[in-house]
């Protein structure tokens, strides 16, 4: 299976693919996740999407942290990337802006993207790149030392072009906040609060009601990456370019050393 | 004969302009030159420029000051005691006192006020003055100019070459005699500074995304690679750190572009290298002041390149994306500011080397489920990225410690190895790794004069996988060894001890960088005497 030559990956048409494939909606919870756990919400509302805007599994990176997320890609039967800390959102920033052919999904645990990755929810925030966030809260309120923050609120402050909020406790809503998330082009924020039965065990939930399903906000007319790089919109995805100089551009470059 | 410059002044005065000028003239004129000039941060810091010319190849810029350009009254009481031809300074500024000055030196007042040049073209008239004093044509030297100008308003241009004119007239005119007569040839060279061959490595080499941190993208690599990015088809991203831009670069690997991380240190980019490995993602991670940190390749599966020279760097890059590909493993490029400040004439550039993307997956008909962490005896995995149907997987830090260590042996054969450089029977063999290689070939050449036979060298530029078998020998079989180190932390004496079992007793090192010139030749007189 070796000794290929490096051939270009295409994007597969979504037209009249859109709502058709209703088999890809059914998506089953990994038998390690805890019976209850509310992320199974999150799974399932994430595979209708795929499925109502008809993206093949061949066209989704889900990059994930290495926590319990780590099980999306296979669930959902599609390219994955299990990040170190920190990691998830920078990465998929990468591929994306390598490849802007593939739907790039980040599903990471809260502490992950506000911790150690933090200075690249701004990135993405400004880049704006065609991409999709979620951010897992398991309603783990303030650390240890103290400090509390609001993902959807940060991400807001950082100029996503769209943030939203979900309960998975409620399933109308989450589907309808992650399609909306998915269908938007620009880089979409969305912080998932669900239940954890492990965090439940070890600290009661907190005392205030999760903030309710919906979109924050969203700058629909806002340009993306995809519509404003230079490089791009003149040669196409990076990927797909030839590596070797062309004689011209050889010879211009070594005229500039004279 | 020989060119020896130093410029001293503040780092408003565009000390790395002038070296670029003078660079190109010297190369368009057929000679062999080489120069440095100090980073500044602040226009008002203190900045040098070091440049030498000749008909010889350089190695290293000059630690000995023959021409001195002194901007201001500063420059000329720290090193018009110095130079040993001629002192250019501005009597509207300062005044050189012949009490001051060697012998022979010759003082040459540029006065702006006499040549009525606005205070910031007196630069011009000095690179009109040395190129007087070099014997170069005015014309060789307008064309440099318009060459590193280009794109300047047209009346800018045009009071910078009436300035340069005006300084090459006045010092014919007031010393006809002084300064070196380096003569011509009609082959003209190529100038690459270190930078800039950094940037032509990575456009050269295939790379279509870079990643860099805040700092580095404020580099002038990032800077050369930003105004040529659009033309080769380069994706530029500025990340909001080190970290976040050595993983922006691997999303990128993985994704299936040839793929670069620009970062300052090496120590924000360790995690992100330690994942590339395991997860076997290619990716180029250019460390910008990554040369002094010690280096421990035992037990990693990366490859850690060290170029010697600005010509090397371009190579180097060349060399780390194919390596990267060929084995999936993060290449690390480590720089210092003695290279990516420094210029070097070139006889040719390599910009069509041949690319190595080693072993892709395809999906057929009836196989098994792809599996993208199998690997043969080489430690090697079918490579494939997101996008193609039928071989999906998942990219994670997958790869065993037997996987790793299969690879490493691979690795270990593809890595570039070490040539014995000089008589292989030399007293003495030095030894250095990345930039201090220069001042070592620089002493080398001056010591095996007329057919001594004093001193070979041996440059190493692969420090991880250390090329352990090729160095031996000849470490094992010098008369004397003396380590040139990059700095007093003595970490290459120790590289050599741990990779080969050679203990290193003579080392030689500069304060914060390699030594120079003078101190090195004391170094190995006295292990020739001892």
């Amino acid at each position: 299976m070796t000794k290929h030559l490096f051939t270009v990956p295409s994007r597969r048409s979504l037209a009249g693919a859109a709502g058709s494939d209703e088999e890809r909606r059914a998506v089953s919870r990994p038998g390690w996740w805890c019976p209850s756990c509310g992320m199974e919400a999150v799974l399932t509302a994430v595979s209708h999407a795929r499925a109502e805007l008809g993206v093949a599994d061949k066209d989704l990176l889900v990059v994930t942290d290495a926590g319990c997320a780590r099980a999306f890609p296979e669930a959902l039967a599609c390219y994955g990337l299990e990040a170190p800390a920190g990691m998830a959102l920078p990465m998929a920033l990468g591929a994306k802006l390598a490849n802007p052919d593939l739907f790039v999904l980040v599903v990471a645990d809260r502490d992950d993207i506000l911790g150690p990755g933090c200075g690249a929810l701004g990135s993405a925030c400004r880049v704006n790149a065609d991409l999709t966030c979620l951010a897992l809260d398991r309603g783990a309120g303030p650390d240890a030392a103290g400090r509390s923050c609001d993902p959807a609120g940060l991400a807001e402050a950082a100029g996503a072009s769209f943030v939203g909020r979900l309960d998975a406790s409620d399933p109308g809503g989450t589907g309808s906040v992650v399609l909306a998330g998915l269908e938007h082009r620009g880089f979409s924020f969305i912080c998932a609060s669900y239940s954890c039965p492990a965090k439940a065990a070890a600290q009661p939930p907190a005392k205030e009601g999760r903030p309710a399903s919906g979109v924050v906000r969203q700058a629909a007319d806002a340009p993306c990456w995809e519509e404003l790089d230079e490089t791009f919109l003149r040669r196409g995805p990076a990927v797909a370019e030839s590596l070797a100089l062309g004689a011209k551009e050889s010879a211009g470059l070594e005229a500039e050393l004279r | 004969m020989n060119l020896d410059l130093w410029a001293l002044g503040l780092g408003s005065d565009g000390l790395p302009l002038m070296g670029d000028v003078l660079m190109r003239v010297f190369a368009r004129s057929g000679l062999h030159a080489r120069a440095w000039a100090s980073r500044v941060r602040v226009p008002c810091e203190r900045a040098v420029l070091r440049l030498t010319a000749g008909q010889e190849r350089r190695h290293d810029a000059p630690s000995a000051c023959g021409i001195l350009v002194a901007f201001d009254a500063q420059a000329l009481r720290l090193k018009a005691g110095e130079a040993s031809g001629a002192v250019l300074f501005d009597p509207d500024k300062a005044t050189a006192e012949p009490a001051s000055l060697r012998r022979h030196a010759a003082a040459i007042g540029l006065s702006s006020f006499g040549l009525r040049l606005e205070p910031a073209r007196w630069r011009m008239a000095a690179l009109g003055g040395v190129a007087r004093l070099a014997g170069m044509d005015l014309t060789v030297l307008e064309g440099a100019l318009r060459a590193v100008l280009q794109g300047e308003e047209a009346a800018s241009m045009a009071a910078d070459l009436q300035a340069a004119r005006a300084g090459f007239d006045a010092v014919g005119a007031q010393s006809p005699e002084a300064g070196a007569r380096l003569g011509r040839s009609d082959r003209g060279r190529l100038v690459l500074s270190g930078s800039g061959a950094l940037g032509l490595g990575v456009i050269a080499g295939g790379c279509k995304f870079v990643a860099a941190g805040p700092r580095a993208a404020e580099s002038e690599s990032f800077s050369w690679l930003a105004s040529r990015a659009g033309r080769s088809g380069v994706i530029l991203h500025r990340a909001a750190d080190d970290h976040s831009a050595v993983a922006a670069a691997l999303g990128a690997g993985l994704a299936g572009c040839r793929a670069a991380a620009l970062v300052m240190e090496t120590g924000c980019a360790e995690r992100g290298l330690e994942f590339a490995e395991r997860a076997e993602v290619p990716v180029v991670v250019a460390s910008l002041r990554g040369a002094k940190a010690p280096v421990d390749g035992r037990g990693s599966c990366r490859a850690v390149l060290e170029p010697t020279s600005p010509a090397d760097a371009l190579d180097a890059a060349l060399d780390a994306f194919n390596i990267a590909e060929r084995f999936q493993v993060p290449t690390l490029l480590r720089l210092d500011e003695s290279l990516l400040w420094g210029w070097q004439t070139a006889e040719r550039v390599r910009l069509d080397a041949p690319m190595d993307r080693g072993s892709w997956a395809a999906p057929e008909a009836g196989a098994e489920a792809f599996d993208r962490y199998a690997a043969g005896e080489d430690g090697i995995s079918a490579r494939a990225v997101p996008g193609h149907e039928g071989l999906m997987f998942r990219t994670r830090e997958a790869a065993s410690s037997a996987k790793l260590s299969a690879k490493r042996e691979s690795l270990g054969r593809g890595v570039p190895i070490p040539l014995l450089e000089g008589p292989s029977d030399a007293d003495a063999t030095l030894v250095a790794a990345g930039s201090s290689a220069g001042v070592m070939r620089q002493v080398m050449h001056r010591l095996n004069v007329d057919g001594a036979r004093c001193v070979n060298v041996l440059a190493l530029r692969c420090l991880s996988p250390f090329p352990a078998e090729a160095a031996s020998g000849a470490l094992k079989s010098a008369k004397r060894l003396i380590a040139v180190e990059a700095g007093p932390s003595g970490s290459l004496c120790r590289l050599i001890r741990g990779e080969t079992g050679v203990l290193v007793s003579r080392s030689c090192a500069g304060a914060e960088g390699p030594p120079d010139e003078a101190a090195l030749s004391r170094a190995v007189d006295e292990a020739l005497h001892d």
